[in-house]
């Protein structure tokens, strides 16, 4: 496996694709920055949540591994090299991996500029190093690779089971889109306030109308059996883990990276099993 | 005789289509063999078969002497290259680049050797032009240099010539031929194009509908195919006459235009027929082609 690393890392570094990338994530920190520095010291406002500062790149990851994953695996099919590969006498379970690894390497190195940046846009236009904020860094660190590591292994799986480059764009691109829509929901709906206010119309001794806040029951907030199949879905969506890391008051558990591992082992097993069987064209 | 490829009883089928049908075949080493059957004969299932691409239903083959179920067969490709369909190439990659990946992944130790492969396929002025802007010729060239890397002992070449402009197809067909007589490398080559084929295969195998028809070898086929002399003349009559009191055989062709399948030489023949004032306007000889000798094994429309 170590050839094919070797061909496939000497491939990443010319990838146009995969300076893209960073020259994305590169470009969303300083949007996210510039956002920053304008509300701190232009609208004089006080910004609190460093936390998203810092991780605000894992948001768009998922889509932006979905455009390079799907065009890197699949120019492998669509130039036919994947075929070289097999026919040279490597083993698909070697071709498969190779090619998780890179993509993972690929979006942990980008996730990284992405950081670096951000370090530096916090010195140079907060003043600060904005991950000061933090609470427990180091698992924020720990589960933003375990994030990535389930994101790659779904796009993996997409892009080495469909052998359409244009196709596996498609469905990863769409995939890594209702993720993070369908994790952004889940977050919200778990946050709703069991409790919630509403203004009510009431009488007073002389007749009087005259509106009452009153604290009512939320008819939106998720309770039973609902609230456990959210709570699921909260640790099974990285895209909801995403949002959760980028929130300040975050209780991190260890269930959080390991049902992350657990999804990109089982998207790997499903993958390799599927196309160490299937036939290449 | 030693194989180098030797297919037993092969079969492959895709749901209800059935691709290949107890296809056996030999493939010599040091020979080119010329894999000749229509479109959807079963030609590049067979290779995908044999370069692991996909998985026969039943039978088997042995590559080397090694099974096609042995584990030693992944390294037993190792000795092969091979281009099936279209040339493997990265297409934003020039060709030395290309030459630099595909010796990683055969984890060659240096890249030592990229000039002169290079400078075999005839693309050493390619320069920094990326794979995407090479004519097909090029391509399929350079695809032959990634299958080429790593110097391989048997090479399978699926329809090479397909696309090529005359100019491309003669390159294709010296390249075939230097490396087959300066290297040894035992040749597979894929065509409907026999007319071309004729010109390189030393073996025949013909494939039509899933099962290998008949294998032969280029001597046998020679002998196989009857020679004859296409004369014409200004009074068939008479030709008909002195072949007929002769004993020759002949078959008429049209009132001036006839065959004849006799080892004679083309002096004596035209003195016979001097003799009885029969005028020779012209005289040629012909072979009966891989063409007709093709149609008559598996009928039908060569070029489907």
């Amino acid at each position: 496996m170590n050839r094919l690393l070797s061909a496939n890392f000497a491939r990443l570094w010319r990838s146009k694709i995969f300076y893209g990338l960073g020259l994305f994530m590169i470009g969303y920190s300083v949007m996210f920055y510039r956002d920053v520095y304008m509300t701190i010291h232009v609208k004089h406002k006080e910004y609190t949540n460093w936390n998203f500062a810092f991780f605000g790149g894992l948001l768009p990851i998922g889509i932006a591994l979905a455009v390079f994953v799907s065009f890197y695996i699949g120019t492998e099919y669509s130039s036919g090299t994947i075929r070289n590969k097999i026919a040279t006498g490597h083993s698909r379970f070697h071709i498969y991996m190779a090619n998780l690894l890179v993509c993972y390497a690929a979006a942990v190195i980008t996730m990284t500029v992405y950081c670096l940046i951000s370090l530096m846009m916090g010195v140079i236009l907060v003043g600060k190093v904005a991950i000061s904020g933090i609470r427990q860094p180091g698992w924020g660190v720990l589960i933003t690779l375990a994030i990535i590591m389930a994101y790659t292994a779904a796009l993996v799986f997409i892009a080495m089971i469909d052998m359409n480059i244009a196709r596996t764009g498609i469905v990863s691109l769409l995939s890594a889109m209702l993720i993070l829509g369908a994790g952004m929901l889940v977050i919200q709906r778990l946050e709703m306030p069991e409790y919630t206010t509403r203004m009510e119309e009431v009488q007073d001794e002389y007749g009087k109308v005259k509106m009452v806040e009153k604290t009512v029951l939320n008819s939106n907030y998720l309770s039973g059996e609902r609230r456990r199949v959210y709570e699921c879905a909260r640790l099974l969506l990285p895209s909801s883990q995403v949002v959760e890391v980028n929130n300040n008051n975050a209780e991190y558990s260890v269930k959080m990276p390991l049902c992350m591992l657990g999804e990109a082992f089982l998207f790997t097993v499903a993958g390799i099993w599927i196309f160490c069987r299937r036939d290449v064209r | 005789m030693e194989y180098c490829l030797t297919t037993n009883n092969l079969c492959k089928q895709y749901k209800h289509d059935k691709a290949l049908h107890n296809l056996s075949m030999h493939v010599p080493k040091g020979s080119i063999y010329g894999f000749v059957g229509k479109n959807g004969a079963g030609k590049t299932t067979l290779i995908r078969l044999i370069c692991g691409l996909q998985r026969q239903t039943s039978g088997g083959y042995t590559l080397y002497g090694v099974k096609d179920t042995d584990k030693a067969i992944e390294k037993v490709r190792g000795r092969m290259g091979a281009i099936v369909e279209t040339p493997s190439i990265y297409p934003d990659m020039t060709a030395e680049e290309n030459l630099k990946i595909q010796y990683r992944i055969l984890g060659m130790p240096s890249y030592e050797g990229i000039r002169e492969l290079l400078q075999l396929v005839g693309l050493a002025d390619a320069g920094q032009k990326k794979a995407k802007d090479f004519s097909l010729g090029m391509r399929q060239r350079l695809g032959i240099a990634v299958a080429l890397a790593g110097s391989p002992d048997f090479l399978i070449l699926d329809e090479p010539i397909n696309g090529l402009d005359p100019q491309g197809i003669i390159e294709i067909r010296e390249l075939i031929l230097k490396l087959n007589r300066e290297r040894q490398i035992t040749i597979l080559i894929s065509s409907h194009i026999l007319d071309e084929l004729s010109r390189l295969a030393t073996h025949y195998g013909f494939i039509d509908k899933g099962r290998i028809v008949r294998e032969i070898s280029a001597q046998e086929l020679e002998e196989a195919c009857r020679k004859c002399v296409r004369i014409e003349v200004n009074h068939a009559g008479k030709l008909a006459r002195v072949f007929h009191e002769r004993q020759i055989e002949y078959q008429m062709l049209s009132e001036t235009e006839a065959e004849i399948y006799a080892d004679m030489s083309v002096t004596k023949l035209v003195l016979m027929l001097a003799e009885e004032d029969c005028e020779v306007l012209s005289c040629k000889e012909q072979n009966e082609s891989l063409e007709s000798y093709y149609m008559k094994l598996v009928g039908g429309d060569v070029y489907e």
